[in-house]
């Protein structure tokens, strides 16, 4: 008896540290170099951490409303729970680049620990579950995502709790079925992509487990009207612009790639209505977009788009997580499969053909962020084929055994090694400009010299092979300036440049050198296609800020006297 | 069920030979060459370069084998030179594979006929295999006899040894024959690997490591980049084709859009198949078929993708077709485990995805793949036959086909030329047509020159002779518009512009 005890509690401690090994890990592989990776603040990030601060000190969003449901941004609404989770880490920390990721990254890291009990759950078995989250505090998908502020990641774990209470809730009298519920709606406030997927999946669990809800009606029914009543803000939203806004830009519709075919589809010829007509083509057209996200190389190989096309990448997976996740889906297909019970089968079944579903009806191909909602179906996938190999491998001699731990201790460690290769040394070089880098050293400097113009005007457009990039650089300006949200809610609204908004003596708009050299006094801040090197004059740059892959980014130039080659235009 | 199966083969038949002459819209070089090699060994047994009764035939890709030419050949004498006979022999043969596929399907599904229907549905109006049966497709072609003679040695009568062993003599020595005479000629073998293993000499491989490589070094170290982008990069590319070829999207969806091996908006099969084809795969790796014959499934299955892996654009959807019949089998077996009912339901499903793919492959897809298929050369042609002896000359523009040369042949009734293109490889001439050869469009004197031009070579010879009229205008003194010649779906192909005779000289090589 007294030897059965230690042995409980000497596997209960190993599950402990394997468990805190992981949690440990998957911390470090999203913290580290915070700050610095991705090497610049995304438009998106600057927004909402913008937005906290506002919240943080006057209790309205930049715009002046107060305590919204939906904020207001650049061309569309986004959601509102991130927005509020990081006003206590911009409190702690202030407004900077460590502030705006640190709540994502703690958020991720808990999603880590949600699939461990999720697994559990739905396995029984705690090695599956060590394994699953494991691989998601591994996954290149999840760990890119995680380190960039994207409410995807937490929708998801939102989605993910949600799923884990209702599976322990049905068990037990749905006692705690409300609480499964609110965690649903607030998945589904935190990400447009969950307010499709959030009500069908709850459908499919429902409809699984229709015999337990319906033994327990008082829960059910109190959980269903807590539902309703938290979500009635939500549907309120999304009967207005503001929650229409968003899936109406993005809707797969909008695709140029078949645009041309549905305005050709608008004929009043009766074959053309009957089979070449709108819903048809979406269809035909979805279909493709739906089943890219299966494809393989795309999980495995090229799906986390860290780099060029054709350049080596990283899928959305390890490349070595392709032979347990087969092996994984086997098991569970098989008959009389042991790993998982008929419902909790058909339940991944469905998490599995639902996660992709949204990203695949808007208007981009193969979008990881928009399918994140998938996770962590693929990576129970993974932890069940990981689980058999382990197994196998325990059955093994002493040698083999040493040999097969070795090897595979050797292939995660490079899969990491290579994966840290291009997020930290690849993805900067080929993508800092589509980062918006350079934003920031051009508005700290600035800064340093802003009460010397009377006006500094920021071009919005830039890029290496010509003005591809189009941000929203007063979103910048306002971050890195810290600009008093007060001041600037009661500032008078000036626009030169659609949704960019002037303040204090900043302007944001195009630059034109052949009629803005006529400006004196002021600071240009703008690429080499707005400034351009022959025309500018070389005394007047003050400096020269250069993307990641070596090009010209920006030049910074005063402009006290118009320079002698200045033609009035 | 055995009538149904019936209709189906007619129907997948009718659909290989009906219209063969307008769809795909369009009838390209290649196929305008074979058709003018058909005629010219018709008549005189020598080919376009002169040669006799050849074994390998030479063209802008290479050395072809012969079957294909040969069978232009036969139509072209039995029906004479159009479009027809140039694409019936593979229609032919595409349609005599149906009914073998439903033979194989009958021989292995025996006295199944619910699988045996779907199986021949899958196939026999598979849009994939119809669309390579209408072209001049050689891998098609290859298929089909490859198809037959699989059918002749494992399901026709009583297998037995000797049966077995004499195909695979018969099979051997006549690849070893072709093969050997292939490979003796110049340059043969280079060509062979880059058209079938064109994907181990992407230059664009060697040019990525050196990428990596570099950035590597420009973060300060080249350690990590030695250690991962090296020639280990090759087995990448290699293991992503692979992945690229197992891709639903591919069979069921899309293909590889490439208008020339299908429907481009289209897969291989009706998308309302994959369900079918899913549940077939499942049940069969779920079944106690046995291990061996699993594997022997798989490694089948890669086999007949392996053209299409090696493929230097890899997948190549042409070269897919072998994996057809494997496909349209699982998707019979899969129809196998589902109630009648549910499969009326998709019988349904199919009719109208099959309307919906016919009307797009009639409706929208001229258009969208005219280009590719050079839609437009027969009005061409038959303009050009009518008015070039209005002019002294006339210079066409290779720009539209690269070898339209080909194409104005096999459509002029009125020219002395029959297609022997002499030590060239391509047309460069027809009667007073100069095509391409830019070096060569001069305009002296008092001659009447007609230009055939693409709009990007219209906007160059706009700049000749231009001025200013007294109201600033910029108007052409030496050229006037012709109008322009349009392909079947009515869009502009060439732009014509004649010369006003002794009003300017002119040499395109200048500019």
């Amino acid at each position: 008896m007294y030897q059965e005890n230690v042995n409980l509690i000497f596997m209960i401690n190993k599950f402990v540290i394997c468990f805190g090994l992981i949690i440990i890990l998957s911390g470090l592989l999203r913290l580290c170099k915070l700050s610095d990776f991705p090497v610049s603040l995304s438009m998106d990030e600057a927004s909402v951490s913008y937005d906290a601060y506002s919240i943080l000190k006057t209790g309205r969003d930049m715009y002046g409303n107060f305590l919204p449901l939906a904020f207001r941004s650049t061309g569309d609404y986004k959601s509102p729970v991130l927005t509020y989770l990081m006003v206590p880490a911009i409190a702690v920390f202030g407004l900077n680049e460590f502030a705006t990721r640190i709540t994502i990254v703690i958020i991720s890291v808990l999603s880590v620990v949600a699939t461990y009990y999720l697994t559990k759950e739905l396995t029984h078995n705690r090695s599956i579950s060590l394994l699953t989250s494991f691989f998601i505090g591994i996954s290149p998908w999840h760990i890119q995502y995680s380190r960039a502020t994207f409410d995807y990641v937490l929708a998801d774990f939102f989605l993910i709790s949600a799923v884990w209470i209702f599976i322990r809730s049905v068990k037990n009298k749905c006692k705690n079925l409300w609480l499964s519920v609110s965690l649903f709606a607030l998945s589904a406030y935190s990400y447009h992509a969950e307010r499709l997927m959030v009500p069908l999946f709850s459908i499919g669990l429902a409809w699984l487990w229709r015999k337990k809800l319906f033994e327990n009606k008082r829960n059910l029914l109190f959980a269903l009207i807590f539902g309703i009543t938290i979500s009635l803000p939500l549907i309120n939203i999304l009967l207005h612009n503001e929650g229409q806004a968003r899936a109406t830009s993005v809707f797969i519709g909008q695709d140029s790639l078949i645009n041309s075919d549905i305005k050709e589809s608008e004929s009043e010829i009766f074959l053309e209505k009957l089979f070449g007509n709108k819903l048809i083509l979406i269809f035909n057209f979805w279909v493709k977009r739906y089943l890219n996200y299966w494809d393989i190389n795309y999980l495995f190989f090229d799906g986390s788009r860290l780099t060029q096309p054709n350049f080596p990448d990283v899928g959305l997976f390890n490349v070595f997580e392709i032979f347990p996740f087969f092996l994984g889906l086997w098991l569970v297909l098989k008959p009389n499969s042991s790993y998982l019970q008929s419902k909790e089968k058909t339940l991944l079944f469905i998490w599995l053909l639902l996660g992709p579903l949204a990203a695949s009806l808007t208007n981009n191909d193969q979008h990881a962020g928009r399918a994140f909602s998938l996770i962590p179906a693929p990576h129970i996938l993974i932890g069940i084929g990981a689980f058999l190999l382990v197994q196998k491998i325990k059955q093994l001699n002493y040698l083999c055994r040493f040999v097969a731990s070795v090897s595979i201790f050797f292939v995660v460690f490079l899969s990491l090694i290579y994966f840290m290769d291009i997020y930290f040394v690849h993805f900067p070089i080929q993508f800092s400009e589509f980062w918006g880098y350079g934003r920031k050293q051009a508005i700290e400097y600035a800064l340093t010299r802003k009460s010397e113009y009377k006006e500094i005007i920021i071009d919005p457009s830039y890029g290496t092979m010509g003005q591809t990039t189009i941000d929203a650089p007063y979103l910048y300006a306002l971050y890195y300036t810290k600009f008093d949200p007060l001041s600037f809610q009661s500032e008078k609204r000036r626009f030169d440049w659609k949704d960019s908004m002037n303040f204090s003596n900043f302007t944001f708009r195009s630059i034109y050198w052949p009629k803005d050299c006529q400006l004196t006094n002021r600071l240009f801040i703008g690429s080499p296609w707005s400034l351009p090197p022959k025309d500018i004059p070389q005394n007047h740059i003050l400096k020269t800020i250069f993307f990641k892959n070596g090009n010209v980014a920006f030049y910074i130039l005063e402009n006290l006297e118009a320079p002698s080659n200045c033609q009035i235009i | 069920m055995k009538l149904a199966t019936i209709i189906v083969i007619v129907v997948g038949i009718f659909f290989r030979l009906s219209w063969l002459d307008d769809y795909p819209t369009g009838f390209n070089s290649k196929e305008a060459k074979l058709g003018l090699r058909g005629k010219l060994l018709s008549q005189t047994l020598i080919d376009e370069t002169g040669r006799k009764l050849p074994l390998f035939f030479t063209s802008f890709d290479g050395y072809q084998f012969p079957f294909s030419s040969y069978l232009v050949a036969i139509s072209s004498k039995i029906l004479g030179t159009s479009e027809f006979s140039v694409r019936l022999p593979f229609a032919i043969l595409g349609s005599l594979t149906v009914v073998i596929f439903y033979l194989i399907a009958k021989s292995i599904f025996i006295n199944r006929d619910k699988e045996i229907f779907w199986s021949t549905v899958a196939f026999g109006l598979s849009p994939g295999s119809i669309f390579l049966a209408r072209t001049t497709s050689e891998w098609s072609l290859l298929f089909n006899f490859v198809l037959i003679l699989v059918y002749l040695t494992f399901f026709f009568g009583k297998i037995g040894k000797i049966r077995l062993f004499s195909s695979l003599i018969i099979v051997l020595v006549t690849l070893s024959w072709m093969f050997w005479n292939y490979f003796s000629l110049p340059g043969a073998a280079q060509k062979f690997k880059s058209d079938n293993f064109g994907i181990m000499f992407n230059t664009s491989i060697s040019s990525t490591i050196n990428q990596a490589r570099g950035e590597e070094i420009q973060a300060g170290s080249s350690l990590v980049g030695k250690l991962f982008f090296n020639k280990l990069f090759y087995g990448n590319v290699l293991l992503r084709s692979i992945f690229d070829n197992l891709n639903p999207r591919l069979y069921f969806a899309a293909g590889d859009g490439n208008p020339l091996h299908g429907l481009s908006n289209f897969g291989v099969f009706p998308i309302v198949l994959l369900p079918m084809f899913l549940l077939g795969f499942l049940k069969f790796f779920q079944s106690d078929l046995g291990t061996k014959w699993k594997a022997l499934a798989v490694l089948t299955f890669i086999l007949l993708i392996t053209p299409s892996i090696l493929d230097r654009n890899s997948p190549n959807q042409e070269k897919l077709i072998f994996s057809l019949p494997l496909l349209s089998l699982v998707v019979g077996y899969g129809a196998g485990f589902i109630s009648k009912n549910k499969l009326r339901v998709f019988l349904v499903l199919v009719a109208v995805n099959l309307s919906v793919i016919a009307h797009d492959a009639v409706a929208s897809e001229p258009t969208r793949s005219g280009g590719v298929w050079q839609n437009g050369a027969r009005e061409a042609s038959l303009f050009l036959s009518e008015i070039k002896q209005d002019y002294d000359k006339v210079y066409l523009s290779d720009r539209f086909s690269p070898d339209i040369g080909s194409q104005l042949v096999f459509y002029m009734s009125n020219t002395d030329r029959l297609g022997i293109f002499g030590p060239k490889l391509w047309i460069d001439r027809v009667d007073n047509i100069t095509i391409g050869n830019w070096s060569e469009w001069k305009v002296v004197g008092y001659e009447k020159v007609l230009f055939v031009l693409t709009e990007e070579e219209k906007k160059l010879l706009e700049q000749f002779g231009t001025k200013s009229d007294s109201e600033g205008r910029i108007i052409n003194i030496c050229y006037r518009d012709r109008g322009s010649i349009l392909d079947s779906s009515g869009n502009t192909i060439f732009f014509l512009a004649e010369n006003v005779p002794g009003k300017c000289e002119f040499n395109f090589h200048d500019k």
